[in-house]
Parts: C-alpha cells; sequence; structure tokens
C-alpha cells in the first residue's frame, strides 16, 4: 500500500482486511525514513528494532484472534521533548544531548496502553523556540513540499514526518502556534486541543502555562483519534481536567446551523492576499454547507502577540533555570558553582533560547515587573474575554493559521522580532486556552496554506466535526508532496 | 540595551556572552522590548484582573512517606546525573575553591 499519505484509518483497516502488517507497514516506513530523513532531518533517532519488535508482537496478537486496542501496530512519532523511558529526549538543545528519561510521559503510557508504536523522536526548536525549524542543536529540518524552505515550528520534525509519510501521525506541542504554523506551512492537520485536556506530565517545560500537547494528522479523523487515547485527567498534572472527550463517528460530518465567526482583526487590508483568498474560499466551503458567517470582533488582538513575547519568555526563563550542569546537562569544567552555572549554561544553549531567557529576566527584574509582566497578564485576561464575548454569538471562530507560506531557510533567522510576527493568528488562542485546529486550505506559489480554526474550552467535538465536513469537500489534504519513491 | 544593564542580565539569568553574541544579541533583544513596549500604549486600570492560568488550578497532595522503586527506574535517575560519586550527584563546592569547601 502507498503509504505517503496513509491515514490511521486506511492502515487499521488494511491490518484488519489482512491486506498488510505491522511489521510490513513498520517496514514501509522505515524504507522512507532510509530514502528521505537524511534530506529532510525529520528524525533525531528513529527506534528501529524497538518499532519492529513491537510490530511483530502485535501482529502476534491479531493472528492469534486477541481483541486489540484501537492504536495496535500503528507506529507514531513523537516531538523530543516528550519522555519516553529508556531513550533520549533532547529538546532539540545540546545541554540536554545525553539525558536519558527515567520515565514515560502520560500520553506515552496511554498510546503504548492503545497499542501505538513509538517509532523515533523528531526534531525540534531548541526548547520549542522557533517558529521554523532552525534553532534545534540537530540541524535544520527541512520543509516536505520544497527542501529550501523552512517547515515552520518549533515541531518541525514532527510535521515533516507526518507530510513526508514518514509516519501516518506525530505528537508535537503548541506554546503560541508550535503545531498549527508549522501544520499549516508543511500541508498537514495539525491540532492543540484546550488547555488542560491532556496531561504535560513528561512534556519538557517551556511556558507552563501555555504548553499543550497535540497531534499531527492528515485527517480530522486520526486526529480525534488520537485525542481520544491522550486526552484525560492525569493526577499527576495539576492543569489536567476531568472533561468528557468522547468523540462522535464524524463520517457524514453535518454543519448546517453552524455559526462561524470571522474575527475583523484578522483579516486586515495589509495581509498577504492570496492567503486571505484561499482562507475565503474555505469559508465559502463551510457556507456552502448551510454554515452561517457572522462578523465578530476580538478588539485586544494586536496586544495579544506583544503579551505572548512576555509571558512565554518569564516562564521560559524560571522554567529553563533547572538547566544547570548539575541535574541536567553536560557539565563544563568549573571550580565553583557559581563557574559551572555559567560555563554550562552559556557553552550549551543556543541563541534564541539565551535571547528568551534574558528577555524573560528583564521583564521579571525589579522595576520593571509591573510594566511587561503584570500588564501582559491583564491583557491575556482581556484577549480570553474577547473570545468569551464572541462565542456567546459564534460556534467556532475561523481565520489563517499563519500570515504567509513557508519562508526560505534562514531569511528570518536573525530577524527575531520579524520571525515571531509569523505567531500572530495563533498566540491568542494559548493564552485563551482554547482549542485550535489548522487544515490544508490550498496552495501559494506551490506552498501549502493553513486554515485555522478556533473551538470554545473543551468543544474539541465542534472542530473536529467542522473540519470532517470541510476535508469532505476538499481533497487539499490528499495531496502529496512528490516525494513519492 | 546599555552594556551595563546587558551584563546585569547576564549575571542573573547565568549566562556568559561570547564577542560575537555581545555583537548581535544586545540589539536584537532591544527590539524585541521595543516591540513588547506596545502593552504600554494599553490603557488598563491598575487593578484590571489578570490571568495567569487557563484553568484553575489545585495543588495535588499525597502522603510524605518513601516509596520503593523498582532497580532499573534508580538505575535511569542515578545514570541522568551530569556527574556522580558512586551513586551519588556530585556538586561543585558552593563556597570558594574546590579544596576549602571540603
Amino acid at each position: 500500500m502507498n503509504l505517503a499519505k496513509a491515514t490511521v484509518q486506511d492502515l487499521k483497516h488494511a491490518m484488519e482486511a489482512g491486506e498488510t502488517t505491522s511489521v510490513n507497514i513498520v517496514k514501509g516506513y522505515l524504507v522512507r525514513c532510509e530514502e528521505l530523513n537524511g534530506a529532510l532531518n525529520a528524525f533525531i533517532e528513529i527506534y528501529k528494532d524497538e518499532a519492529m519488535a513491537q510490530a511483530r508482537i502485535w501482529d502476534k496478537k491479531r493472528a492469534d484472534g486477541e481483541g486489540l486496542p484501537v492504536l495496535a501496530g500503528i507506529p507514531i512519532a513523537l516531538k523530543d521533548n516528550i519522555l519516553v523511558k529508556g531513550h533520549i529526549a533532547s529538546a532539540g538543545s545540546k545541554i540536554l544531548s545525553e539525558y536519558v528519561a527515567s520515565y514515560d510521559a502520560t500520553v506515552v503510557e496511554r498510546l503504548r496502553k492503545a497499542g501505538a508504536i513509538i517509532f523515533g523522536r523528531t526534531n525540534m526548536d531548541e526548547f520549542a523556540m522557533g517558529s521554523s525549524g532552525e534553532t534545534s542543536a540537530y540541524g535544520v529540518t527541512k520543509n516536505a513540499w520544497n527542501t529550501n524552505k523552512v517547515p515552520g515550528g518549533s515541531s518541525s520534525g514532527s510535521v515533516t514526518a507526518v507530510a513526508a509519510g514518514l509516519v501516518p501521525v506525530a505528537l508535537g506541542s503548541d506554546t503560541g502556534g508550535s503545531i498549527r504554523e508549522p501544520a499549516s506551512l508543511s500541508g498537514v492537520v495539525g491540532f492543540k486541543p484546550t488547555y488542560g485536556r491532556v496531561s504535560r506530565y513528561g512534556l519538557i517545560a517551556l511556558s507552563s502555562s501555555l504548553d499543550q500537547i497535540g497531534t499531527f494528522a492528515h485527517t480530522s479523523e486520526d486526529t480525534a483519534l488520537i485525542m481520544e487515547v491522550i486526552g484525560g485527567r492525569d493526577e499527576r498534572d495539576a492543569t489536567s481536567v476531568e472533561e468528557d472527550l468522547t468523540i462522535p463517528e464524524l463520517v457524514d460530518s453535518e454543519i448546517k446551523g453552524l455559526r462561524v465567526g470571522i474575527p475583523k482583526e484578522y483579516f486586515l487590508n495589509e495581509m498577504d492576499q492570496t492567503v486571505r483568498a484561499r482562507v475565503e474560499e474555505a469559508r465559502d466551503v463551510l457556507v456552502a454547507g448551510g454554515a452561517e458567517v457572522i462578523e465578530i470582533s476580538l478588539p485586544h488582538t494586536e496586544y495579544a502577540l506583544p503579551a505572548y513575547y512576555v509571558i512565554q519568555p518569564c516562564e521560559a526563563s524560571s522554567n529553563l533555570a533547572r538547566f544547570d550542569g548539575i541535574r541536567y546537562g553536560v557539565p563544563e569544567e568549573g571550580t565553583t558553582l557559581e563557574e559551572r552555572y555559567l560555563k554550562t549554561r552559556s557553552a550549551q544553549f543556543g541563541r534564541e533560547v539565551k535571547r528568551r531567557i534574558l528577555l524573560g529576566t528583564y521583564a521579571l527584574s525589579s522595576g520593571y515587573y509591573d510594566a511587561y509582566y503584570k500588564k501582559a497578564l491583564q491583557v491575556r485576561a482581556k484577549v480570553r474575554e474577547d473570545f468569551d464575548n464572541a462565542f456567546k454569538q459564534v460556534d467556532v471562530i475561523l481565520t489563517p493559521t499563519s500570515p504567509s507560506v513557508a519562508w526560505d531557510l534562514g531569511e528570518k533567522f536573525d530577524d527575531p522580532v520579524t520571525m515571531y510576527l509569523a505567531d500572530i493568528y495563533t498566540v491568542s488562542i494559548n493564552l485563551a486556552g482554547l482549542p485550535g485546529i489548522s487544515l490544508p486550505c490550498g496552495f501559494v506559489n506551490d506552498l501549502p496554506v493553513g486554515l485555522q480554526l478556533i473551538g470554545k474550552p473543551f468543544d474539541e467535538y465542534t472542530l473536529f466535526r467542522t473540519s470532517a465536513y470541510y476535508q469532505s469537500k476538499t481533497d487539499w489534504h490528499r495531496q502529496s508532496p512528490g516525494l513519492e519513491m | 540595551m546599555q552594556q551595563e544593564g546587558i551584563d546585569k542580565l547576564c549575571a542573573l539569568s547565568k549566562l556568559e556572552m561570547s564577542e560575537e553574541e555581545r555583537k548581535t544579541l544586545p540589539g536584537q533583544i532591544a527590539s524585541v522590548i521595543e516591540y513588547v513596549n506596545k502593552l504600554q500604549e494599553l490603557d488598563l486600570p491598575a487593578d484590571a484582573p489578570q490571568m495567569a492560568h487557563a484553568v484553575d488550578v489545585v495543588n495535588v497532595w499525597r502522603e510524605d512517606v518513601a516509596v520503593n522503586v523498582s532497580e532499573e527506574d534508580r538505575r535511569l535517575l542515578i545514570d541522568a546525573f551530569p556527574e556522580t560519586v558512586g551513586e551519588l550527584n556530585a556538586v561543585p563546592a558552593v563556597f570558594g575553591n574546590r579544596d576549602e569547601a571540603l
């Protein structure tokens, strides 16, 4: 079977019908990785032997007629900030190049229980700080559609692994757009759940009040399937909540009467008109299905990105204090504690990480706290209030995911503010703690464009239903980047 | 941003800058600060509500009792220490030079 665009549902059906086995599927993806990963740099490490051993176990259980869990024999890739017991978790940083996790993240436990095969760890911007996949200590990840372009970040390897058909699904993490923005730039479905939906236990923290684990897939059905497995309350993460996550059948989803909000602040005259056109065409597909479009206002939108780039560096500077060469890190020589800290951190953190630690330290330092951190938290409350008001009138909000298609490698690397602007449509959703999904909605200059749908807190189902309807009427998600072997 | 300010931030952050970083980082950080200064344009009352978290966070408590871990888990934890003396995590002297501290 052609694995390039295979979905989890395709693979499940093929195994159930006896047309293939998990061993064949894993072998098939390994061949694709062998051929393509060198050029794309999506995976830092592939767990070849373990994946094959797992596949054989699931094939045996299937042959023996045992009842199988929902993801039995399906390979999945993990962003390298998600802990897998006995494997390195580097977070894309040199400082964790030798760190071996001593436990499985909750999402890994749940995936294993559901029968999924942990296929490998994917490249990422260092500590998830980046929008382009260029800040990793393990080299730049390339866009599957054009290897001269960035794949988006920070979940750069996970997105490229799915876009290039190296795995059918992958997990990433999204703090300000790190799943949705790369999904948009690389032409796959990227989903960030409501904050609190998925346990962050075993996720290396960037910004604890914003981080959420989510998925990359080709379809909304696969997204919902993985979400049902990984979501739900976990005692080990105080921010995870007990909310029902049963997702009804998505096939034949209808959207008649769905109220779709279009925020005027996201469709400004100066925006890229080609991207805008693709997103408006997507809106029209929903209208043709009976959705009602309502113009809404999210008045504090312009303050969301500045607030984000205060809150996130503040939390990051605090979270990254633990990487000191004592508890974590490959220690550099130093006779005193102070010297060890300085030398280890200075030698092993990359430039973007240093920038954000310094920024966060600045914003939290005496005399600046009220003007920056406190003000940003106040703006955050306003951003959430804007969404709460909007959701009194509408069921979902439709926006572009990213202001542009993928840009050239290196283009924005030394200009942080320009790089940060790539997240302008995604960060508000993290600040407000809402669920958001990015769907492929067409092309500009042969590069994918993404449509973002934003939902009410814990109403993932409406997002999946709307996405399933949209995907049933379009075939953008079936287009392939031409890496067929 | 003045060099003095950057030096202070570096000290607080436990970071040293290389010669090359000294040329580029201060300007880049200043450009981000200039960007986030947009927050000051928005006039909000001093007591406007603040939102630190999207969900109500309730601390999770457990009994303060020692629990056994498997030998495998214990090994993984010890092996994860950057530097060890026997099975202990080695830490450089906090004060002065190593000899004095010992």
